[in-house]
């Protein structure tokens, strides 16, 4: 009985330091804006630099390299510095997410795409910084927010549009096609001539849902006169209008014109597949592929066009955004090291050789990389306009893994386009409602 | 005699505390978090009631989880109760290599199931995948295995089973060496046939073994998380989603923690119910054959 009765105590005492160390945790979340910096910040005017710093990012292989070697040239001339540099892949978004939650970032970081609308309130503004005034005017509206602040050093510009086999087309007596109709029929031909219309790495379901991404920005956003822009913005888009965004991919599917492995082929797969010649089109924000794939067969072909317009009554375009680009965490301790290595960073040769691993243009104004064959495209398409990339302006954060799922659902012969829109509108509301 | 005790009760205490930080603790926050619109990282949320579980009621992903989960339990239980029977009978008698076979098929059971799925996956990929390329040896056409959600779910169990048969093996032998070689050897006596022993002595008596070893890979196939992650992550689309992969899809990609949690106080409670019930009727047969 005695017993019993301690037994029971103990428990209860357990029981009650759960509770309140749940309780404890919903009480710090009001008290997160008001941490106050511990930074012991370096000597100004001083001119060694030390500690010890983390960076990580989700950056591909190519570019990888490229900063990394950026990064052990800065330690060579500061040896008494030493940097972490890491890549976490496509674990990269459920890593910081997790690192967010705990308040525990790393001291830098790159934002893929998201230092507005989602670290913005775990980074440090960085317009103080010498190198603002070079980047590029055209550019700053993709990483700025409401009131002008930026937060991160951009390397390079994201531009999405398709990628197309010159050989192949020209073998097909087609020219760039203008809309998704001449788009269509061009894979019709490519597929009866036994090659992949459109080629799809789905075992990595983020393929699937670039394609849509994509797509999205003509058949939603540079048809301005239909005002869906606005719309997705308000939150009274009517979501039925997503439905030929996903029937595009449905029709790719059902005729035929993807490759037969589209739903299972492994993204490692995509350079060696464009080296075989026998991929017409890619829809993608990676010129890097072309370079990949050059290095396989110096002979294959390939350019980037704009995303085939809606229809013949409007103009094609691009979508771009981001890409390259790091911000340092405003809690960290070694702030003074982190701006002193974004300051290193910013020196037009390494951000002309990071343009020049990933072929994409420059962020800062003066760096003239060279882009290889994909320039040519971009001084062709120097007139085209380029939209921000739709679910990192026109979605809610969050809404990336429903492309995801919608998308290689749609490959995988797994859900209807009805389906698909209303899996939308249903996250979009969900997450809308969080933001 | 109270001088005695108290010490002795206080060693519970380690035990307590680890219980507590590690599942009270989380279970209670789990339950909190079930109740809010929390996006996993954000430093605010507002508190929804019950809203997360209502959807749980209507979600088509939650409804292909839970089949998929029962599939992922039910069916790696099934097989492996009776590859592990088979394999135990086979090599339970003596014979060259016998140490060797139990090895071999124990030995997957020791690697992490999140390698198990990736090397599975060089099975069954389209391009350069070991099956396929048998297929065109025979003069077949390739097939994409795991294109197809219904059939990805099924290579998913047989990749479970291949993995954890071993660990059902040994568990049956080491049931079948506590067998007196007495009943069979009378029974064989008496003119009983080795069908006839098998269904009428070693079966029974195997019984204990079997619930043991029943409940563990009902667990483990309900809670199938690496090798579904390893080998589809859970597609095309959502069509091989378990429970658990879904939580952490909810959770960490879709970032809507709240309704994750909510389907993980449902996980929780699914496994809790289903395995005490199975324990419960095996144990109720075992206790009517003793």
């Amino acid at each position: 009985m005695r017993n019993n009765r301690l037994y029971a105590g103990l428990l209860a005492a357990g029981l009650l330091a759960a509770v309140s160390l749940a309780g404890c945790t919903s009480g710090t979340q009001e008290v997160q804006g008001g941490k106050e910096e511990e930074t012991s910040k370096a000597e100004t005017g001083t001119s060694v630099l030390k500690g010890e710093i983390e960076i990580v990012t989700n950056v591909s292989e190519e570019t990888f390299h490229v900063v990394n070697e950026i990064l052990v040239n800065f330690m060579k001339e500061n040896p008494e510095v030493k940097i972490s540099y890491t890549t976490q892949g496509s674990d990269y978004e459920q890593l910081m997410k997790a690192r967010m939650a705990s308040n525990d970032l790393p001291d830098m970081f790159a934002t893929h795409g998201w230092s507005v609308a989602r670290y913005s309130e775990y980074l440090r503004p960085l317009n103080d910084q010498p190198w603002y005034e070079l980047i590029e005017e055209s550019f700053l509206r993709n990483i700025e927010n409401g009131k002008g602040e930026i937060f991160v050093l951009p390397f390079n510009m994201d531009q999405g549009g398709i990628i197309y086999n010159k050989i192949l087309l020209q073998e097909l007596g087609l020219e760039i096609p203008k809309n998704w109709d001449e788009f269509l029929a061009a894979c019709k031909l490519a597929k009866e001539k036994g090659w992949s219309g459109v080629f799809i790495a789905g075992k990595d379901s983020r393929q699937p849902a670039n394609l849509l991404d994509i797509a999205a920005t003509t058949y939603l956003i540079s048809c301005e006169d239909k005002g869906y822009a606005a719309q997705l913005e308000n939150g009274d888009f009517d979501w039925n209008n997503w439905a030929p965004v996903s029937q595009l991919l449905m029709d790719l599917k059902k005729e035929g014109y993807l490759n037969i492995d589209s739903v299972t082929c492994d993204p490692v797969d995509i350079p060696s597949r464009m080296a075989d010649n026998s991929v017409l089109f890619l829809v993608s924000t990676s010129p890097d592929l072309i370079k990949q794939a050059q290095e396989i067969n110096p002979d294959a072909s390939y350019g980037m066009a704009p995303i085939p317009a809606l229809s013949d009554d409007y103009q094609p375009a691009f979508c771009g955004g981001e890409r390259e680009a790091y911000g340092i965490w405003k809690d960290t301790k070694n702030e003074e090291l982190c701006l002193a290595i974004l300051d290193y960073m910013a020196q037009p040769e390494n951000v002309r050789s990071v343009c020049e691993a990933s072929r994409k243009r420059s962020a800062l104004k003066g760096v003239n990389p060279d882009l290889g064959t994909v320039a040519e495209d971009y001084e062709a398409y120097a007139d085209v306009p380029i939209y921000p990339i739709f679910d990192r302006v026109y979605l809610p954060s969050g809404m990336w893994s429903t492309l995801k799922t919608i998308g290689s659902a749609i490959i995988g012969d797994e859900m209807t386009v009805e389906e698909s829109v209303e899996i939308m509108k249903m996250d979009y509301e969900t997450l809308r409602s969080q933001n | 005699m109270k001088k005695k005790n108290i010490p002795i009760d206080l060693l519970y205490i380690p035990a307590l505390i680890l219980l507590v930080v590690f599942v009270v603790y989380p279970l209670i926050y789990g339950v909190q978090l079930s109740l809010t619109n929390w996006n996993g990282y954000s430093p605010t949320y507002k508190y929804v009631g019950l809203a997360n579980y209502q959807k749980m009621i209507h979600d088509k992903m939650f409804y292909t989880a839970l089949k998929n989960t029962l599939i992922y339990g039910f069916g790696s239980t099934a097989l492996q109760t009776i590859l592990g029977i088979l394999y135990a009978l086979l090599l339970q008698k003596k014979f060259p290599g016998q140490t060797l076979a139990r090895v071999i098929i124990y030995l997957p059971a020791m690697i992490a199931s999140l390698i198990m799925g990736y090397i599975s996956y060089f099975l069954v990929q389209y391009n350069n995948g070991a099956i396929n390329d048998i297929v065109k040896l025979l003069g077949g056409q390739p097939v994409d295995w795991m294109a197809s959600g219904k059939r990805a779910v099924w290579i998913i169990v047989m990749i479970n089973v291949l993995q954890f048969v071993g660990k059902t093996m040994i568990i049956m032998i080491a049931g079948l060496q506590g067998i007196p070689d007495s009943y069979n050897e009378a029974a064989s006596i008496d003119g009983a046939s080795y069908p006839q022993r098998l269904r009428h002595i070693t079966l029974p008596l195997l019984l204990p073994a079997i619930t043991t070893s029943v409940v563990l890979n009902l667990i483990g196939g309900l809670k199938l998380f690496g090798i579904i992650l390893a080998t589809t992550s859970g597609g095309p689309g959502y069509s091989t989603h378990s429970l658990s992969t879904l939580i952490n899809y909810l959770y960490f990609q879709n970032q809507n923690a709240g309704y994750s949690a909510a389907v993980g106080m449902f996980m929780f409670l699914f496994i809790m119910v289903i395995s005490t019930f199975i324990r419960r009727v095996l144990e109720r047969k075992v206790a009517d054959l003793s």
